[in-house]
């Protein structure tokens, strides 16, 4: 960054801290914003700031949420002997948009991944685990994305849910392999939980 | 005869390729070339870029270059950087295939991507077909080719890292669900890896080591067992050429030494001649078990000591390994055996003859093999032949064939046939 002033290397460096931005992206973004009106960074700025302090996550099922327990743990229709187990809070929405699924939810965080360095102790296994001790629920949906690490996730849940007597089932192929769920369509990811076979 | 390949089975229609450009790739800044059926020849010095011309048709067929360690070495910087250099450096392959039910456009692009967080430069590939997106797996197999080059000898008496891509891409153009395969397992292979390493750094054994296990003994053994089955072909066939060719009428085997841990030799053999779902539930126990009696071993060690990726093959004479103990004259043969073993054996599984792709490997031959090659050649649905000097060509048939000059990075077609 020879030769650029201080605030505009500074907001460079924070681009390129974010996951998935190089350098080149991150100068690109920068010099965007430097030519857009000041509106359009102050509207980032504020978001920003709106989602970090407003934004919490449910002490039960991990989603993100403005109030804690969620919505969704709270619902009284809702089943609750169901409880879907998704890597990411985006998963939630996604299923939420097919209208077809009335269980709870579960958000890992993540899925494993050593070449990330994430192990079990960085997902949301133990606090799932104790929401499956009291009897209330009698399935788990494992929802994880259909890739190796989402794959190995769920067969490593169901090695630790099977001997509570707890059943599990994997939501179905059809969805685009190696693809993750957020971005199947609501059609598709209805009939992949429609279809969802016992593990 | 193969249980494997059907003989009788005639082959229904040949694939071919109507036309290739290239754009900014390796020596290339534009090449247009419309191709006919049947064989080319394309005649050029030394480093006229031969070679490149065939590897951008075996990365269409294959999705990889078997030569480039980075693909970004498939991008012609030079002539980047004469013009304007475009927002993201690409290399690009377009070519029209003629496929039985019409028609195909495919295309390659790479790009030469942001330096990654770490500082490592990298390179992606797109796949398209008829202007769609596609992914590797989508577009692998839509045309075939085999390939023969002289490094081609470094299969016999190379390193064994060479064998086990060629099996590979071999494999992969014969089955999308190899190749799927074959990258899952890699993904698990990276992840397992980490996973010991860090196991080793920290002293402490981490609970989701047991699942990696059995994904690596999932996939690992269907590739075990695929890479059976396609040996054995290949062994058959590549003996019958090695007894027409040489001169000795010796035998030659092709003998698979799967890395299946310290299971008995034997029983995993046994268990690989067969090709049931039976026998692959076997394999995978036989690969989990081994994997675990070695746990302390690869703990110590911070990577993955068993498993497809260590696997390796040997090309033996009256049980001597060729790859040691062979002339270079044996190694060349068993070399050249292979490649027409592979011709045929993708020709009965594709149902669909392969376009054969020679770089330069006729001057290195003797007179007997150089005329077996050519009459290979002739009867291929296509080829393409590169030559130094057309020399060799004399008193050999190939009749009628057009012959094209390349120099530097250009074509030209001098309109001359190989005089029948
Ligand atoms: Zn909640």
């Amino acid at each position: 960054m020879h030769g650029t002033i201080q605030p505009v290397s500074r907001l460079v460096e924070a681009f390129a801290r974010l996951p998935g931005i190089g350098p080149k992206s991150a100068q690109r973004l920068t010099f965007y914003l430097l030519r857009a009106p000041v509106e359009a960074s102050r509207e980032l700025a504020d978001a920003l700031i709106q989602m970090r302090e407003n934004v919490i996550f449910c002490s039960l099922c991990f989603n993100i949420t403005s109030e804690d327990p969620c919505d969704a743990c709270t619902d009284a229709r809702r089943d609750r002997s169901i409880i879907c187990v998704v890597e990411e809070p985006l998963d939630v929405l996604a299923l939420e948009r097919t209208r077809g699924y009335r269980g709870l939810y579960h958000v890992l965080h993540g899925a494993l991944s050593p070449i990330e360095g994430i192990g079990p102790d960085d997902l949301k296994i133990t606090p799932l685990l104790a929401r499956l001790r009291d009897g209330t629920v009698k399935e788990v949906i494992l929802a994880t994305n259909p890739n190796v690490e989402g794959d190995t996730t769920a067969q490593y849940l169901t090695q630790l849910i099977r001997p509570l007597g707890i059943s599990t089932s994997r939501i179905a192929r059809g969805l685009p392999v190696g693809g993750d769920l957020e971005y199947a369509d609501e059609v598709t990811l209805a009939q992949a939980m429609e279809n969802r076979r016992m593990v | 005869m193969v249980a494997w390949v059907d003989y009788s089975r005639a082959v229904e229609f040949a694939v071919h390729l109507r036309s290739l450009k290239l754009t900014n790739y390796r020596n290339f800044r534009r090449l247009a070339l419309s191709l006919d059926d049947g064989p080319t020849v394309v005649q050029a010095e030394n480093a006229q870029g031969k070679t490149n011309l065939l590897e951008a048709i075996a990365l269409l067929a294959t999705t990889k270059s078997g030569r480039a360690s980075s693909d970004r070495e498939l991008i012609h910087w030079a002539a980047l950087q004469n013009n304007d250099l475009p927002a993201e450096p690409f290399a690009r392959i377009s070519a029209v295939i003629g496929h039985e039910r019409g028609e195909i456009h495919a295309d390659v692009v790479v790009r030469a991507g942001d330096p990654t967080d770490d500082g490592t430069l990298n390179a992606s590939k797109t796949f398209r077909l008829n202007g769609l997106p596609r992914r590797a797996v989508e577009f692998i197999g839509e045309i075939n080719v085999v390939s023969f080059s002289p490094e081609d000898v470094e299969l016999v008496a190379g390193a064994p890292s060479g064998r086990r891509r060629y099996l590979d891409v071999t494999n992969s153009q014969m089955s999308s669900r190899y190749l799927r395969t074959l990258q899952r397992f890699n993904r698990v292979l990276q992840h397992r890896n980490h996973l010991l390493r860090t196991m080793r750094e920290q002293g402490r054994h981490d609970p989701s080591l047991e699942v990696w296990n059995q994904e690596l003994a999932t996939n690992g053994a269907f590739l075990f067992q695929e890479r059976a089955r396609s040996l054995q072909a290949l062994n058959e066939l590549a003996d019958r050429w090695f007894r027409e060719l040489g001169s000795w009428g010796q035998h030659l085997e092709i003998r698979y030494a799967p890395a299946i841990g310290d299971s008995p030799k034997a029983a995993i053999l046994q268990e690989l001649t067969g090709q049931n779902d039976e026998q692959l539930g076997r394999i995978h126990s036989m690969l989990l078990e081994a994997l675990e009696r070695s746990a302390d071993r690869e703990r110590a060690a911070g990577m993955s000591l068993i498993g497809p990726h260590r696997d390796d093959f040997s090309f033996r004479v009256d049980g001597i390994d060729l790859n040691t103990y062979g002339s270079r004259g044996q190694q060349r043969l068993a070399a050249l055996s292979l490649k027409l073993a592979e011709l045929d054996l993708l020709g009965d599984v594709m149902r669909s003859r392969p376009i054969l792709l020679l770089d330069d490997v006729l001057s290195e031959l003797d007179a007997r093999k150089q005329a077996a090659v050519l009459r290979v050649a002739a009867t291929a649905g296509q080829a393409i032949i590169t030559l130094t000097s057309l020399d060799v060509l004399k008193g050999n048939a190939l009749p009628g064939a057009r012959v094209l000059t390349l120099e530097t990075g250009a074509l030209v077609d001098r309109e001359l046939r190989v005089a029948p």
